[in-house]
C-alpha cells in the first residue's frame, strides 16, 4: 500500500468533491483524498456545451480555485483511474500500479456515454483520445463524438466548422444539448433518432411537438424513426446509412445515446449485483463502502423504484448524504430534485421521477402553449415535466414533497388545465 | 474557510447564465427558487445562514450566483 486515507473518494465530479468538502467541514483532522480519472481538476460537467460553442474556455469551468484543495487539506489526485477494489483489505488499486488504503470508501466514478455500435463507428476516430484530431489542421476529419468529458468538448469545438453538415444521433438530454451547441457553432445540423421525438417517455405530446417545432424553426433537420446502421468515410466526409435506406454525408457524427455506469473496475470486487452498483437509501453499498452520483443505483423516495439519477442536483445531494453517513449519520435523500434544459428559447423542466415506467400519466396543455406531463404512482404525484413556462412548479413540487394521495376521481379532472394543481393541496 | 464571520449583504443571480440546474434551490430553498422559465431568483436574502448561502453559490455549475459583503465587495465567485 502506498498510503492510506480515512476517507478515500473515487471520482472528481460534483458528487465526489461535495462529499470531500462535506467530510472536511465536519471533521478537521481526518485524511481525505479525491482521486479522479480525468487529467483536469474538478470542473462543471453540465457546462461542457459552453466549451463546444466557444462561450467558455476549459479552465473557466473549473469549480474551485486551484488553491482550494490544499487549503482544505484535501488530497486531490487527477489522471488516475481505479482498476480494482479489495473490500476485505480496504484497498484500491490504480492504473499506475499504485494502491491506496482507506477507512471508508466512496465510489463516485460516474458514467460514460453509451457507444454507437455499428459497422464503421470504430473506423472513425472515437472520442477516446487515441486518434488524430488534435490540431486545427485536421479539424474537419470526420469523427464520432460524444460529450461527457472536457476532452470531448475541446475536440468537438475544434471539429465543428461553420456551414458544414453534422449528424446528431439521439433523443435525450445530451443529444439536444449537442444539437443546439453545434447549431450555435454554425454547423448545419441534422438530428436523427430511433424514436419519434425527443424525450418520448418523459414529455407530453404537445411538449414534444413544441420541441420539434423549435428545432425546425431554427433550421435544424429532424429525422425521426431511424437507426444509424453503418458509417463510412468518403472524401473527408462520414457517410451515415440509416435503417430506412437513406444516406447522409456529414463532417462529424455527434452521439448522445445515454450513459453506462463506470463499474467495470468493480467486476472482481463482489460489490456488483446484476452488474449494478446498488446502494441503500443511505447510499451504503457494503460495510465502509458508499456510492454516489451517476454510478449509484438506489431506491427513489418518491416512486420506490431503484435507478440512477444523473443530474447535478442529485449528484450533489447524494455526495453530501453519503459523506454524512460515512461520518456515522443516517441521512436519506428526501428532496424532490429536478433538472432543466433549454431547446433554444424553449425551457424544458424535469421534476422528481420523470421517467417512471409504470406510472400513470396525465397531460395538461395550457392556453399559452406550455404543456405539463404528470406521473402518478399509487395515486401520488412522483414526477412531472414541463415544456414552456412551468407556472405550476411550486404546486407540483409541494404535492411530491408532501406525498399526498390524490383521490382517483380528482386525477381524471387534472387533464383540464383550468383546474389548478394547487387545489389538490387542500 | 474564512477567518472572520461571513456576512453577505447582497445576492445576485445572473439570469442569463442560469441553466436551472437548481442545486441552490435544494440547498437553500428559503433564499432561492426557480421561476417559470427554470431560472433561479432570490426570494429572501436572509432565508438561510450565510454559510448555507455560500454553499448554495458554490454549488452552482455555471457560477451564476454572486455574493457581496456590506462594502459591496464581491465574496463569490472568488476573484
Amino acid at each position: 500500500m502506498d498510503s492510506r486515507f480515512d476517507f478515500l473518494i473515487l471520482g472528481g465530479g460534483i458528487a465526489g468533491i461535495t462529499a470531500a468538502e462535506t467530510i472536511r467541514s465536519r471533521d478537521a483532522a481526518a485524511s481525505v483524498a479525491v482521486v479522479g480519472a480525468e487529467p483536469w481538476r474538478p470542473y462543471s460537467r453540465v457546462a461542457l456545451a459552453d466549451v463546444v460553442t466557444g462561450d467558455k474556455s476549459g479552465p473557466e469551468l473549473e469549480l474551485r480555485p486551484p488553491g482550494h484543495w490544499p487549503a482544505r487539506g484535501i488530497e486531490l489526485v487527477t489522471g488516475r483511474r481505479a482498476v480494482a477494489v479489495d473490500a476485505d483489505a480496504h484497498e484500491v488499486a490504480f492504473d499506475d500500479g499504485s494502491r491506496l488504503g482507506y477507512g471508508k470508501l466512496l465510489i463516485a466514478t460516474g458514467a460514460r456515454p453509451r457507444r454507437l455500435d455499428v459497422p464503421g463507428a470504430d473506423l472513425l476516430l472515437s472520442a477516446d483520445g487515441q486518434g488524430a484530431v488534435a490540431g486545427a489542421a485536421e479539424a474537419s476529419s470526420p469523427a464520432v463524438h460524444y460529450l461527457r468529458e472536457m476532452d470531448d468538448a475541446l475536440r468537438l469545438k475544434d471539429a465543428l466548422v461553420g456551414g458544414e453538415p453534422v449528424l446528431v444521433y439521439g433523443s435525450g438530454f445530451v443529444a439536444l444539448e449537442m444539437a443546439v451547441a453545434a447549431h450555435e457553432r454554425g454547423a448545419n445540423v441534422t438530428v436523427a433518432m430511433r424514436g419519434p421525438d425527443f424525450f418520448h417517455r418523459e414529455v407530453s405530446t404537445a411538449g414534444r411537438e413544441a420541441i420539434a417545432l423549435e428545432l425546425v424553426t431554427h433550421g435544424l433537420e429532424v429525422k425521426p424513426g431511424v437507426m444509424v446502421v453503418s458509417l463510412k468515410t468518403e472524401d473527408g466526409y462520414a457517410s451515415a446509412e440509416f435503417s430506412d435506406g437513406s444516406e447522409l454525408a456529414v463532417r462529424q457524427v455527434l452521439v448522445g445515446l445515454g450513459l453506462e455506469a463506470n463499474v467495470d473496475f468493480l467486476e472482481e470486487s463482489g460489490l456488483l449485483v446484476g452488474g449494478q452498483l446498488k446502494a441503500d437509501e443511505e447510499m451504503r453499498v457494503a460495510p465502509d463502502i458508499y456510492a454516489a452520483g451517476d454510478v449509484a443505483v438506489f431506491p427513489d423516495v418518491l416512486s420506490g423504484r431503484a435507478h440512477a439519477r444523473a443530474t447535478w442536483q442529485d449528484a450533489l445531494l447524494q455526495g453530501r448524504a453519503a459523506a454524512l453517513n460515512m461520518l456515522g449519520g443516517h441521512e436519506r435523500l428526501t428532496s424532490v430534485t429536478g433538472h432543466a434544459v433549454a431547446c433554444f428559447d424553449l425551457p424544458i423542466a424535469f421534476l422528481g421521477d420523470s421517467a417512471c415506467p409504470d406510472a400513470m400519466n396525465v397531460e395538461r396543455d395550457y392556453s399559452d402553449g406550455s404543456s405539463v406531463r404528470l406521473f402518478f404512482k399509487d395515486n401520488r404525484l412522483v414526477g412531472a415535466t414541463c415544456v414552456g413556462k412551468f407556472v405550476e412548479r411550486t404546486a407540483a413540487t409541494k404535492l411530491m414533497t408532501d406525498r399526498r394521495p390524490i383521490p382517483a376521481d380528482r386525477l381524471a379532472e387534472l387533464a383540464d388545465p383550468a383546474m389548478p394543481l394547487a387545489s389538490l393541496l387542500g | 474557510m474564512p477567518a472572520k464571520p461571513l456576512k453577505i449583504s447582497k445576492v445576485v443571480v445572473d439570469r442569463d447564465l442560469c441553466i436551472g440546474a437548481g442545486p441552490c434551490v435544494v440547498l437553500a430553498p428559503g433564499v432561492f427558487q426557480l421561476d417559470e422559465e427554470n431560472k433561479a431568483y432570490v426570494v429572501d436574502l436572509h432565508g438561510a445562514d450565510a454559510e448555507t448561502v455560500l454553499q448554495a453559490a458554490e454549488s452552482c455549475p455555471v457560477k451564476a450566483i454572486y455574493l457581496y459583503d456590506e462594502d459591496g465587495k464581491q465574496i463569490y465567485p472568488y476573484a
